[in-house]
C-alpha cells in the first residue's frame, strides 16, 4: 500500500470517529489541570491512527475520554466526540454504557492487570456477550471459543476454564483482544498494547491486531510511545505533547519531513529509526507536569525546543495547516521541514 | 487441599499445646487462692490449707502442671472447682449463647459494614461517606459497655421493647430477641472496622485496571463494583472478619456481663474473679483451637475467593 | 440440769404460743398468696449445699433448709427445728427437743437419726465446722430427742449452730448418708424442711424453688432467720446477674422483681421511677481499715495509728456511699436498736487535723512508704478508697494506694512485708469469730504486742455462762481492742434491695434479701 493510494481511500471511507476540541481537566485544590486541552481529529472507517508522545502528554487520557471512562477528579469539560455521527458527550450514562465495548472497545496496556484476576477467560469474555446481545445467549460460548480460535490462541476449550494468572502475558493480550472485539465494534482503542510485552510477541499481536481490524473495518487508534510499533502499524499519526495535538500527518510523511521539533526529537531518540544517523539524540529538558504547563507563556514545547525564539516563548501557535492531512503547530514549521529533508 | 488442611490441623497442636502452657502457668502463678472462694475468704488458715489440699493445691506447681497435661492429652480437662463437674460440660453449656452471639454481631457486622463501605466507596468523600466516618469513629472509639448500657436505657427501660439482659433459649425467636442488643452492641464496632476496610479496599480496587475493563466492556456500574471490584476487594475484608471473630470473642466477655448472658465470655470473667483453675485453663485453651480453627477456614476462604492462591 | 437463755416469761410465752400453735400459723400469714417472685443476685449459684459452701447467695438456702435454732434480728438464737434445749450442770451436754410433726421436702417425717446423720456429714464437710470443733459427739435419744456431747464447754454454741451459712442444715439422714463429702449440687439431694423445696438448679443459670406445701410453721414474729415464714409466692426464681448496673436495669426493666446489692449511686433510678423502690437492709456490711502491726511504719510507730485515727473525717468518708439513707458513720448513733450486744460503739474520735499532725510528728515516722491496698467491690473499695488515700497524704505520709482484684488481695493480704494498710468489710453483726479472727493475722498467727489478758477476755466472752454475762466480758474486750487499736472502723454501709414497687413486706433487717414473708399486691 502506498501513502497516496491510502489516503485516496481515507477520503472515500466514512468517519467513524470524529473528536472536536475535547477538553478534559483534573480538578484540584488549585487550578484545574488541563490534561486534554481542545483535541481535535478523525479516524475512518478500517483507518489506524496512532496517537503518540511522551508518558503524560494527554495520550491516555484522551482515549478514556472517548469512552467517557473519566471518574473524578477529572472531567470532560468541553468539545464534542461523534461515533458514527452520534454525539456520545449528549449521551446518557446508560447509553453509553450500551456503546462501551459494542461499538466502540477498548483494549488496556497490562494485560494481566486489565483481566479480573478472580474469573474465569469464559466469564469475562461472555460477560460482554450477555451484556450487549442477550438475546444470543445460547450461542455466547460458541462465539467465544469461535473469537479464542480467531486471535490464534491455541486449545481454546482448554482455555475458557483458565484463570488470567494461568496465561502467558501474550496470551492474555489475545484474551484482551479477543474480548474487545467480540461484538464486532467499530472502533476499538488500543491504549499501549503491546507494552508489556517482549518484542517477538509485540510484532505477533500487533500482526493480529492489524489483521483482524482490516477483516472486520474495525478504526483502530493506537495509542503509544513507540514510534517503531507506529510506523508499523499505522495510517496517518497525531502526535500530542502537553494535552494538544502538536502534529498531524500521514505516517511516511511524518518520518520523512517532520515539521515539529518534537516530532523531530521523538524519531531521533528512536533507536531503530535513527541509525541512519549514527546517533540518537534525547530531547533536553523533562516533559513538564500538568501543573507546571499553566506557567509556561507561548509554545508549550517552548522551553524544551533548541530553536525557540522570542516569539515562540510570547505567543503560542495555532495548529497549522500545512497541506492534505498535515497540520503542526509550530511558527517555524516550514524551516523544521526544510532542515529535515536537508539532513535527509 | 487435604494435605495442606491436614498438615495444618497437626500444626496446631504444639500452638495449642503451647497457649496451655502459657496459660496454665499465668493462671496458676498470679495471686489469688481458689480456696478462699470455695470456702470463705474469712475462713481460718487451717480451714482454708484443708481445701487446698482437698484441690490438690497443695502440690508443687511443676507436678500439677505434670498431672494436668497427662489429663488434658487424654482429653480430660479436669473438674470445675466452683462448678464441681467437668470443665467440658461447663463449657458446651455456656458455648451456644456465645456461638449465637458471635453470628448475629458478625451478621450485624457484614450487614450494616459492607453496604456502608461500598457506599462511602463509590463517593468517597460524599455524604455517605463522611456520614460513615463517623459512623466508624464512634464505633471504634466507644467502649462497648457503654454503648450497650445507651441500648438497655432506650430499648429495654425507656421504650421497653427489649430485654435488658438475659438469655431466653425457649425458642429461635426468644433467643433472638434476647441477643439483638448485645449482638448490636458487640457488632457495632466490627462493622465500622468492616465498613473502613471494605472501603479502603473497594477504593484499592477500583483504581486496577481490571475495573476499567470491566467499565470499558459496557457493564453496568452495580455490576463492575459487584462483581469486578468487591469480588477482587473480599480478601482484606475477610482478613478483618477473621480478627473481627477473634475480637468478638474477647469483645463477649464484656458484653456479656453487661446483658448477663451465660455464655463463654462471662463464665472466664467470672471463673477468673473466683479463681476456678480448671475452668480458665480449660476455656482458655478451647477458645484458642477454635480461633485456631478459624484462621485456618479464612485461610481456606482465601483460596476459594482468589484462585491465585493454592495450598499444595 | 437447769433451764438457760429463756427467762421464765419467755417461756411461758413460748408454750403458750406453742399450744396456739394451729390458730397462730394462720394468723401470721395474712399477705397475698400466689405467683411467681424473680431475684437477681451478683453472685453465681451452682449449688444449694447449705453445709459445704459460703460464698453463694444465702437466701435461697435458707428457704430450703433450716437449723435446730435460728437467728433473730437482734441475732439471738430462737427455736426452729428444736423447740426448746437444755445444758447439762457441766455445760457438756446440750439436749434439744425436736418439733414435731415436721416433714422433709421429700415426705419423709423428721427424727433425731436426721440431726445424728446431717451433723455427721457437716463434720466431714461443714465449711464453718471449725467453729464446733468442741463436739465430740451427736446422739439421738428418742425420735424427738437430740443431745450434742461437748468435749470444753462452749458458750456460743447456738450461736454457731445457727450460722446463715456453711450451716448445719438438717437433711435426711440418707441422703445425708448417701451424699458423704460429695456436694449436693442436683435438685433431688438438697431436701430440707423449709418453706421452699428446690425444683430445678440450672448451674450459672436460674434456679428454681416452689412452695412447700407440708411446711411446719415456726411460732413467733418472724425476724431475720426466726420466726414464722410464709410462703406466699408459689415459686421464686434466683438469677445471677454480676453486674450491679445491669441488675438495676433488669428491675427497672420489670425483668425481676427483686435486686440484691444495689450500689449507692444507682439507688436515684429506682426511687425515682415509678414502679421500682429501695429498701435499705441492715445489717449491712461494717468498713474499717486494717493496719499492719507487725511489720513495717504502723508497727514501728504505734501513734501514727492514732494519728490516722484522729486525721479521718469518717462522714465524708462514708459519703462515697451514696445517699446518707445507705450508710452511717461511726461518729452517729447505729442504725439497728436493740443493739447486738457485742458491736463496738464506744470508740469513735472526731476529726482533729492539728492533733493527728502532731501525733505524726510525734511518732518517729520517716516518711517510709505505705502501700494501702484496696479491693474493688469491697465495702472499702473504689468508693471509699481514694478518699481515704487523700486523708492519708494530707498527712504527710508517703502512701500508694494499690487496687487489687479480689482473689489477689486475698493472697497479697496474707504476705504481711507487702502492706501497711488496707480496705476491710465484714458483715456488721460481728460475732465471736470477729473478735477472735481480730488478734491473729491471715496465716492463723497472732498479732504481736497483744495487749495484756486479751486471750483470757476472749476466753471468758465466749465460754461465760449466761449471754449477758458474755456481754460484759465482750465489753471489756472491746477496751483492749481499741487500746491495741489495730482496726479502724469507719461506719456501716447498708446493703439496699431493690424492689418492684407492689412486693409487700421486704424484710429490713436482713441483707441477704430473704423472701419468704414477701407477697405481691397488684
Amino acid at each position: 500500500m502506498t501513502d497516496s493510494s491510502q489516503q485516496k481511500q481515507d477520503q472515500t471511507r466514512r468517519t467513524v470517529l470524529a473528536v472536536d476540541n475535547l477538553q478534559t481537566r483534573f480538578m484540584s485544590r488549585g487550578p484545574a489541570l488541563k490534561a486534554v486541552d481542545g483535541v481535535s481529529f478523525s479516524i475512518g472507517e478500517g483507518e489506524t491512527v496512532a496517537l503518540v508522545g511522551e508518558s503524560g502528554c494527554g495520550k491516555s487520557v484522551t482515549a478514556q475520554s472517548l469512552l467517557r471512562l473519566i471518574s473524578p477528579p477529572g472531567q470532560i469539560v468541553g468539545g464534542h466526540i461523534y461515533l458514527e455521527g452520534d454525539d456520545l458527550m449528549t449521551r446518557s450514562q446508560s447509553e453509553i454504557e450500551d456503546i462501551r465495548g459494542n461499538r466502540a472497545a477498548m483494549i488496556f496496556q497490562e494485560p494481566l492487570t486489565a483481566l479480573n484476576p478472580i474469573m474465569t477467560v469464559e466469564k469475562q469474555l461472555a460477560e460482554v456477550l450477555h451484556r450487549h446481545h442477550p438475546q444470543r445467549r445460547k450461542e455466547a460460548r460458541a462465539q467465544v471459543l469461535d473469537m479464542l480460535q480467531k486471535v490464534g490462541i491455541p486449545d481454546p476449550e482448554g482455555r475458557l476454564r483458565a484463570y488470567p494468572h494461568q496465561l502467558s502475558g501474550g496470551m492474555r493480550q489475545r484474551v484482551m483482544i479477543a474480548m474487545a472485539l467480540l461484538s464486532n465494534p467499530r472502533l476499538l482503542i488500543a491504549d499501549e498494547p503491546t507494552t508489556a510485552l517482549d518484542v517477538t510477541i509485540q510484532a505477533q499481536i500487533l500482526e493480529l491486531m492489524r489483521n483482524l481490524c482490516s477483516q472486520m473495518g474495525t478504526a483502530l487508534l493506537l495509542i503509544t510511545h513507540d514510534l517503531g510499533v507506529v510506523a508499523e502499524m499505522a495510517d496517518r499519526v497525531i502526535v500530542m505533547y502537553a494535552g494538544r495535538v502538536v502534529e498531524e500527518a500521514p505516517v511516511r510523511t511524518l518520518f520523512a519531513q517532520p515539521a515539529h521539533p518534537y516530532t523531530r526529537g521523538l524519531i531521533q531518540s528512536t533507536p531503530n529509526l535513527a541509525t541512519h544517523q549514527g546517533q540518537l539524540v534525547a530531547i533536553p529538558g523533562l516533559v513538564p507536569t500538568l501543573a507546571d504547563l499553566g506557567d509556561v507563556q507561548g509554545c508549550k514545547f517552548a522551553p524544551r525546543c533548541s530553536m525557540a525564539t522570542d516569539k515562540c516563548r510570547s505567543e503560542d501557535p495555532p495548529l497549522q495547516t500545512l497541506g492534505p492531512d498535515r497540520a503542526a503547530r509550530c511558527w517555524y514549521a516550514d524551516e523544521v521541514m526544510q532542515t529535515v529533508s536537508a539532513q535527509a | 487441599m487435604t494435605a495442606f488442611i491436614l498438615r495444618r490441623l497437626l500444626g496446631t497442636l504444639p500452638i495449642v499445646l503451647i497457649v496451655g502452657i502459657i496459660t496454665f502457668f499465668l493462671v496458676q502463678l498470679s495471686p489469688g487462692d481458689p480456696a478462699m472462694f470455695y470456702v470463705s475468704a474469712d475462713a481460718p488458715p487451717q480451714e482454708i490449707e484443708r481445701v487446698r489440699t482437698q484441690l490438690g493445691l497443695d502440690q508443687p506447681v511443676i507436678q500439677r502442671f505434670g498431672f494436668w497435661l497427662g489429663e488434658v492429652l487424654q482429653g480430660n480437662l479436669g473438674i470445675s472447682f466452683h462448678q464441681n463437674r467437668p470443665v467440658l460440660t461447663g463449657f458446651l453449656d455456656a458455648l451456644p449463647v456465645t456461638l449465637w452471639l458471635a453470628f448475629f454481631s458478625l451478621v450485624i457486622a457484614l450487614v450494616v459494614g459492607i453496604p456502608v463501605g461500598l457506599l462511602s466507596a463509590l463517593r468517597p468523600n460524599g455524604l455517605v461517606d463522611k456520614f460513615s466516618t463517623v459512623f466508624a469513629l464512634i464505633g471504634m472509639s466507644m467502649p462497648n459497655f457503654w454503648l450497650g448500657m445507651l441500648l438497655v436505657l432506650l430499648f429495654a427501660i425507656t421504650l421497653g421493647v427489649m430485654p435488658a439482659q438475659g438469655y431466653d433459649p425457649t425458642s429461635f425467636w426468644t433467643g433472638f430477641r434476647s441477643l439483638l442488643l448485645p449482638a448490636i452492641t458487640l457488632g457495632y464496632s466490627q462493622a465500622a472496622l468492616v465498613a473502613r476496610m471494605t472501603r479502603s479496599s473497594m477504593l484499592e480496587v477500583m483504581r486496577q485496571d481490571y475495573v476499567q475493563t470491566a467499565r470499558a466492556k459496557g457493564l453496568r456500574t452495580p455490576v463492575v463494583l459487584g462483581k469486578h471490584a468487591f469480588g477482587n476487594a473480599l480478601n482484606p475484608i475477610v482478613t478483618v472478619i477473621g480478627l473481627a471473630i477473634g475480637s468478638l470473642a474477647a469483645g463477649s466477655a464484656v458484653v456479656e456481663v453487661v446483658f448477663n448472658l451465660p455464655g463463654i465470655g462471662r463464665l472466664v470473667v467470672d471463673s477468673v474473679m473466683r479463681r476456678d483453675y480448671p475452668m480458665i485453663q480449660g476455656i482458655l485453651l478451647l477458645t484458642a483451637g477454635m480461633i485456631i480453627v478459624i484462621n485456618l477456614l479464612t485461610d481456606l476462604l482465601y483460596a476459594i475467593i482468589d484462585p491465585r492462591i493454592r495450598y499444595d | 440440769m437447769n433451764t438457760r437463755d429463756f427467762g421464765i416469761n419467755r417461756l411461758s410465752v413460748l408454750l403458750g404460743t406453742l399450744a396456739l400453735a394451729g390458730a397462730a400459723q394462720a394468723a401470721t400469714c395474712e399477705g397475698v398468696y400466689g405467683g411467681e417472685l424473680s431475684i437477681a443476685g451478683p453472685l453465681s449459684l451452682v449449688t444449694l449445699d447449705h453445709m459445704a459452701i459460703t460464698s453463694e447467695p444465702t437466701a435461697p438456702r435458707n428457704a430450703v433448709y433450716e437449723q435446730l435454732v435460728a437467728l433473730d434480728a437482734n441475732l439471738v438464737p430462737q427455736p426452729a427445728l428444736a423447740t426448746s434445749w437444755e445444758t447439762s450442770d457441766d455445760g457438756l451436754t446440750w439436749t434439744f427437743e425436736l418439733r414435731e410433726g415436721v416433714r422433709f421436702h421429700n415426705g419423709q417425717e423428721l427424727v433425731a437419726e436426721d440431726v445424728v446423720a446431717s451433723w455427721e456429714r457437716y463434720s466431714e464437710v461443714g465449711a464453718r465446722r471449725f467453729e464446733l470443733e468442741d463436739i465430740d459427739r451427736v446422739e439421738a435419744i428418742d425420735d424427738r430427742t437430740v443431745a450434742i456431747h461437748l468435749s470444753n464447754p462452749y458458750g456460743a454454741l447456738l450461736e454457731s449452730i445457727s450460722a446463715m451459712s456453711g450451716a448445719w442444715a438438717i437433711m435426711p439422714a440418707n441422703i445425708a448418708r448417701e451424699l458423704g463429702t460429695t456436694r449436693a449440687d442436683r435438685a433431688e439431694q438438697v431436701v430440707g424442711t423449709g418453706p421452699y423445696k428446690v425444683h430445678t438448679i440450672v448451674p450459672e443459670g436460674r434456679t428454681t424453688l416452689r412452695r412447700f406445701d407440708d411446711y411446719t410453721m415456726h411460732e413467733g414474729e418472724a425476724s431475720y432467720n426466726a420466726g414464722a415464714r410464709c410462703a406466699y409466692f408459689d415459686q421464686v426464681t434466683y438469677t445471677h446477674i454480676s453486674d450491679p448496673s445491669t441488675r438495676v436495669a433488669a428491675l427497672l426493666a420489670g425483668e425481676i422483681d427483686l435486686a440484691i446489692q444495689v450500689p449507692g449511686d444507682e439507688a436515684d433510678r429506682l426511687i425515682n421511677a415509678n414502679h421500682t423502690q429501695v429498701v435499705p437492709t441492715s445489717p449491712g456490711a461494717r468498713v474499717y481499715f486494717k493496719f499492719n502491726v507487725a511489720e513495717g511504719p504502723f508497727a514501728d510507730y504505734p501513734l501514727l495509728r492514732d494519728a490516722v485515727r484522729a486525721g479521718l473525717d469518717t462522714e465524708e468518708l462514708m459519703a462515697g456511699f451514696g445517699p446518707s439513707d445507705y450508710w452511717r458513720a461511726n461518729n452517729t448513733p447505729r442504725f439497728q436498736e436493740p443493739q447486738w450486744p457485742w458491736i463496738d460503739q464506744s470508740h469513735h474520735f472526731p476529726q482533729d487535723m492539728d492533733l493527728a499532725q502532731q501525733l505524726v510528728d510525734e511518732s518517729g515516722y520517716q516518711n517510709e512508704p505505705i502501700r494501702f491496698l484496696v479491693v474493688p467491690g469491697g465495702a472499702t473499695g473504689w468508693e471509699k478508697a481514694p478518699a481515704m488515700d487523700q486523708y492519708l497524704r494530707d498527712l504527710g505520709l508517703n502512701v500508694r494506694m494499690e487496687s487489687l482484684d479480689g482473689a489477689t488481695f486475698g493472697s497479697v493480704r496474707q504476705n504481711l512485708s507487702s502492706w501497711e494498710i488496707k480496705g476491710a468489710g465484714g458483715g456488721s453483726l460481728v460475732g465471736l469469730r470477729y473478735l477472735d479472727a481480730s488478734g491473729v493475722d491471715r496465716n492463723g498467727n497472732p498479732w504481736p504486742n497483744l495487749p495484756d489478758g486479751w486471750h483470757d477476755v476472749l476466753e471468758r466472752a465466749l465460754n461465760t455462762e449466761g449471754q449477758e454475762a458474755r456481754a460484759a466480758a465482750a465489753e471489756e474486750f472491746y477496751e483492749l481492742h481499741a487500746e491495741f487499736n489495730n482496726e479502724l472502723w469507719t461506719g456501716d454501709v447498708f446493703f439496699i434491695v431493690g424492689a418492684n414497687s407492689n412486693l409487700r413486706n421486704i424484710a429490713t433487717d436482713d441483707s441477704t434479701a430473704s423472701f419468704w414473708n414477701i407477697w405481691r399486691e397488684e
